[in-house]
């Protein structure tokens, strides 16, 4: 590549120029072009500030869950496994898709049965951008965080995301 | 080659070396001995300039067999040593003897790379279907289902085929001969040995103990005109017994047909120097039952010399820059400490 | 801003620690900084420390930078042990760095750039700057280098990132002031390279002036050291690291004896250089090729020693396992050629990017069969350079493949390097057998033992040869039981013959005494120096650095003999003390570092006073 400072012609990929031996590792990659581009480059999910996300056991019976839901005015509940880690999560999206059509005794079955397994997750210090890019790739509204040992300590909705764009926006206009 | 014939006059007697030729009596390795010993001389080529570098398997003992410079490498990796040669010397004349084990199982890598470079070799592969030197296992071009020391119940692997390698590894001369086709082998070594750059030949070559009558269905006389498809350049492929059959195209698809029912203007017409492989590879996988086996010169294409590019280089840095050791000491930053 | 109020004093020595992210041009102010402190007369060593990740992200861990630059009054050997001053130009570098800053070090950080952004993204939960306790153990000084660099270069039509860049030369010229370096070299330099582009040029210069005129200013640093001259050989110099003396001494041997060079190797970290340099020299005639494996490689250097040609292939630990065989083959054809292992971090993958000397056994023994080699090994970055040579040297006389062991921490360090004049080096003999006459292609040279090197093209001298075992003299395949015993014996005597013509074992310090440091490699410059502190402290320690590992000088056995104990550090699990103990029954003492790191002088004179109390 070009060097920026005296204009040799490097081979791609040379660390630094062979003419002036300036540093070109920045040079080649990506480069945020705005204030909003490098929030969602470099800010972690940890800036979204995640709150703590309901969780429940698998065995909890669904009429349990959805009174949950609605007490708390939240779109989705985290399921975990006896030990704590995270096994399923339980949306709008599948009361709408899936117990709705069966109507089954909410009573009667657990959230096991209709929770979506092996949810997509991401950790607090991930770019907001691979966050995004998870959601858009597996079409999904909320993303919960775990920690090392697959225990969630965190949760991200689209809507979260939205807020922070549109405050930097507004922040840096 | 681009070695400049000279005007000597070689015979025979001058390529056969004082070894006792040690192949089992029968061995198709004998009649290619034979014929390399033959053709040789006719080539015009300074006999310390032809070097013979073999790896292991009962063909690579040939180059102890020739009168001519030869090393006996390692397994696989002759072609390795030939490129290196060809990078200190390349004016001189290079044969790769190797076998289906030697080059496409272990040395199956530096043979692509060869082919590849089209570094100036000549890389005759004897292909006998079967390990011969270690005692009978099946190697990369037995069929599925052999029966030898090392797959008692049968191969459960899938053959390669030698000239598909070729191509797809971009070479830009294949043929494949037999082992007693002698005028043929003659015909074919020789324009092997004239291509500019690397030439792989294929030699159906029949192991006696191991593996005797893999290519009979070529070999047997009887049955030769019906087996064979030999390859001309601009002529029609016509096979049998009164060449009455053909390959026509039908589609994507070769098929044999009667010559008489569709004529003759309707059959595929061998271009050796076609720009894309593609007829060569429809070549390639013809074989029995349905098909006759092509012999002959598949494909002869001009591409750059692997050492002709890097000669090319090296003069052309020669002339832009001075040889000038004392100045490239002192590339970079320098002091001087009085 | 009365510059009176500054003091000034001597040191003997320093070593400075550049480090930022990756885009901050640190390894531009090392090797700025080396350079000035050459020229200025002082013995300079240098290692840089690259990120382990081609492209981290910016200000990340995995992203830090480093060079470090040890410059003295006196002779030195070594990038230094711990640095006295950091410059940080990050959070993540001091995070990363901070650890090896002598205690009472100097710390010299662009504040501008400790943000919370980039603090969260070097895992610090507050500001280390504002830490008493960091301000206690070190000398602490945050300067705002970014916004001093902009302002500095107000005037300049630059833009801002442009701008940015050039806080890098700030940096320097703040150090530069620290200790009484002149600018005119940097100045120069900037002027040179960039030539075309005046605007850079000039924002360059302002910036390295500027940075040397805080230090001139500012009341934070009240110290300006000095670092007297240290005399040295008259002639030219210039920096050199292992990797480039290796290529420029593999082609200088090529030019000695006239021959074309054939290089054949494949990418690996930390040899790949090599194959750098030397594809850009064709002018020299020099023929690279990069190999689709390591086995290619040797099998193609093979092929051209066998033309006739000055080849050589370079490789690090686990292209010597795969090319093992292929160099069997080449002991058995008797042919001239070498082979260099720039060793790394091992087994297996191991540690590509960190130094290690534990390839030693592999070179002698990693083959089947008896399979003897010469072995040689560089003990700094500019013996690379006369290495090469002695190689091939060994090479052509005795018709055998030879070995060099390199090492990572040689391959990257730099230090000053008086060029030679091609015209004073010994030229290269080589001989061509022409005549047949009764000629066998395994006849031997009386006093060496060596083959003839007859080259393809000969005219009536044809033969085969291969690597199945062979008759003595005729090179016919031989199963013979005498045969392969006579064989045997010949190739391990034609490599002991190589010791009739080493030069003599340097003893640097008493003849007898009660501890004798036996080194090779690397190493060299950590044991010469912590040999010399115990010294100064009255130990009667001497020290004997091997750059023969096969065969060994002859009289080895008699020098250590001379000592009561003799101490082997080695970046490995004590190999060459195998080695002295099975061969010379001398009951050697292992000190043995796997670290990736190469020894600190302070851990062997440590051992040093261990053994001797």
């Amino acid at each position: 590549m070009k060097c920026p400072n005296c204009g040799y012609e490097n081979l791609p990929g040379a660390d630094q120029c062979e003419q002036c031996l300036s540093s070109l590792t920045r040079d080649d990659v990506p480069q945020a072009e705005s204030g909003v581009e490098r929030s969602l480059m470099e800010d972690p999910v940890a800036c979204l500030l995640p709150i703590r996300p309901l969780t429940v056991e698998t065995h909890t019976s669904l009429a349990d869950a959805l009174e949950l839901m609605r007490n708390h005015h939240i779109g989705c509940l985290l399921v975990t496994a006896k030990e704590g880690s995270l096994t399923g999560i339980l949306t709008e999206r599948d009361l709408l898709q899936k117990v709705a059509l069966e109507a089954p005794r909410l009573e009667h079955c657990t959230v096991e049965e209709f929770m979506s397994r092996a949810p997509e997750t991401s950790k607090p210090d991930h770019p907001l951008g691979y966050a995004i890019q998870r959601m858009i790739v597996s079409d999904l509204r909320y993303l919960p965080l775990i920690d090392e040992s697959g225990r969630p300590n965190g949760i991200v909705s689209s809507r979260d995301i939205i807020a922070y764009i549109a405050k930097n926006l507004i922040q840096r206009s | 080659m681009n070695t400049v014939p000279e005007d000597i006059k070689l015979t025979r007697k001058d390529f056969v070396s004082d070894q006792d030729v040690r192949w089992c009596p029968g061995c198709g390795n004998n009649a290619i001995l034979a014929q390399m010993q033959k053709m040789l001389p006719e080539l015009g080529v300074p006999r310390e300039k032809i070097v013979m570098i073999s790896g292991i398997g009962c063909s690579s003992r040939f180059p102890y067999y020739m009168n001519t410079y030869g090393v006996h490498a390692i397994h696989g990796r002759a072609p390795t040593l030939a490129m290196g040669l060809k990078c200190a010397r390349p004016e001189l004349q290079v044969w790769v003897i190797t076998g289906d084990g030697d080059g496409l199982a272990i040395g199956g890598n530096h043979f692509s790379h060869a082919l590849r470079r089209n570094v100036d070799i000549n890389i005759l592969l004897f292909n006998n279907q079967v390990y011969g030197l270690t005692k009978g296992q099946y190697s990369p071009t037995s069929p599925l289902g052999a029966k030898t020391q090392s797959s008692p119940d049968g191969s459960i692997e899938n053959p390669v085929n030698t000239i598909g390698v070729a191509i797809g590894s971009e070479a830009s001369f294949i043929a494949r001969t037999v082992d007693v086709f002698q005028k043929h082998m003659s015909g074919v070594l020789k324009r092997a040995a004239e291509h500019r750059g690397a030439a792989l030949v294929e030699i159906a070559q029949n192991c006696i103990i191991f593996n005797d009558g893999a290519w009979a269905h070529l070999s047997d006389p009887d049955k030769r005109l019906e087996n064979v498809l030999y390859l001309e350049h601009g002529n029609p492929m016509r096979f049998g017994k009164k060449a009455e059959k053909g390959i026509r195209l039908n589609g994507f698809t070769p098929e044999v047909v009667e010559v008489a029912e569709v004529g003759e203007d309707k059959l595929l017409v061998h271009d050796e120097c076609a720009s894309e492989p593609t007829l060569a590879y429809f070549l390639s996988r013809m074989g029995p039952p349905h098909f006759p086996t092509p012999l002959g010169v598949f494909r002869a294409v001009d591409k750059p010399v692997y050492s002709e590019l890097l000669m090319q280089q090296v003069r052309t840095a020669q002339a832009q820059r001075p040889p000038d050791l004392d100045a490239l000491f002192r590339q970079g930053e320098t002091w001087v400490v009085s | 801003m009365s510059t009176n109020t500054k003091t000034r004093e001597e040191l003997q020595q320093v070593t400075v620690l550049f480090c930022g992210d990756s885009g901050d041009g640190m390894q531009l102010s090392g090797t700025q900084l080396s350079t000035t402190s050459a020229v200025y007369g002082n013995d300079v060593s240098t290692l840089p420390d690259y990120p382990p990740e081609i492209r981290a992200p910016a200000g990340s861990l995995a992203g830090v930078s480093a060079f470090q630059v040890h410059f003295a009054g006196h002779e030195i050997h070594t990038p230094g042990d711990n640095p006295d001053v950091l410059v940080a130009m990050n959070p993540a570098s001091l995070k990363v760095n901070l650890p090896r800053l002598k205690p009472g070090g100097v710390v010299i950080s662009d504040r501008d750039m400790f943000s919370e952004r980039n603090l969260a993204k070097a895992d610090y939960a507050a500001n280390p700057l504002d830490d008493p306790a960091l301000a206690s153990t070190y000398r602490l000084h945050p300067v705002p280098i970014s916004s001093l660099t902009i302002k500095a270069l107000e005037a300049v039509d630059l833009k801002h990132t442009a701008k940015r860049r050039c806080k890098n030369f700030f940096a320097l010229g703040l150090v530069y002031w620290l200790y009484a370096r002149p600018l005119e070299q940097s100045l120069a330099w900037i002027d040179n390279k960039f030539a075309g582009h005046p605007l850079v040029a000039e924002a360059n210069r302002r910036a390295l002036q500027a940075g040397y005129h805080y230090g001139e200013t500012s009341e934070a640093f009240a110290v300006q050291w000095s670092v007297p001259r240290t005399p040295v050989e008259a002639g030219s110099y210039r920096m050199i690291n292992g990797n480039e003396a290796m290529a420029l001494g593999l082609v200088t041997a090529a030019r000695l004896a006239q021959k074309a060079l054939v290089y054949s190797s494949y990418p690996i970290t930390p040899a790949s250089e090599v194959l750098h340099h030397l594809s850009r020299w064709k002018h020299l005639d020099v023929r690279s090729i990069q190999a689709e494996d390591e086995i290619a490689a040797m099998g193609s250097i093979i092929g051209a020693a066998y033309g006739g040609a000055f080849a050589v292939t370079g490789t690090s630990g686990p292209g010597v396992c795969l090319k093992s065989e292929a160099i069997n083959l080449a002991i058995m054809l008797e042919l001239p050629l070498v082979i260099f292992n720039v060793q790394r971090g091992g087994p297996s993958t191991g540690l590509p990017t960190k130094t290690e000397q534990a390839d030693l056994l592999q070179a002698l023994f990693g083959r089947n069969g008896e399979s003897p080699i010469p072995v040689l090994a560089p003990n700094s970055p500019a013996d690379c350079f006369a290495i090469a040579i002695e190689a091939f040297r060994i090479a052509v006389r005795h018709t055998t493949p030879v070995f060099i062991l390199s090492e990572g921490y040689l391959a990257n360090s730099s230090e000053p390097w008086r060029i030679p004049s091609l015209h004073d080096i010994p030229t290269i003999e080589v001989q061509h057998p022409v005549e047949a006459g009764g000629f066998q292609p395994y006849s031997r040279d009386a006093s060496t033992l060596a083959r003839p090197w007859l080259l393809p093209g000969t005219p009536g001298m044809e033969y085969r040869m291969g690597g199945l075992e062979k008759h003595p003299g005729s090179g016919s395949v031989s199963y013979a039981p005498q045969d392969h015993e006579a064989m045997c014996r010949l190739r391990a005597d034609k490599v002991q013959r190589v010791a009739a013509f080493l030069p003599e074992i340097e003893v640097n310090g008493p003849e007898q005494a009660a501890l004798l440091v036996l080194g090779w490699g690397g190493s060299y410059g950590a044991v010469a120096a912590a040999v010399q502190r115990a010294r100064n402290k009255g130990l009667a320690v001497a020290h004997v650095h091997l750059r023969h590992l096969n065969p060994f000088p002859s009289e080895l056995g008699e020098i250590l003999s001379h000592y009561d104990r003799v101490l082997i550090p080695e970046l490995n699990d004590g190999q060459l003390a195998l080695l002295i103990r099975a061969r010379y029954l001398v009951d050697a003492v292992s000190f043995s570092k796997l670290q990736g790191r190469p020894f600190t002088i302070t851990e062997i004179e440590t051992r040093i006073e261990e053994l001797l109390s």
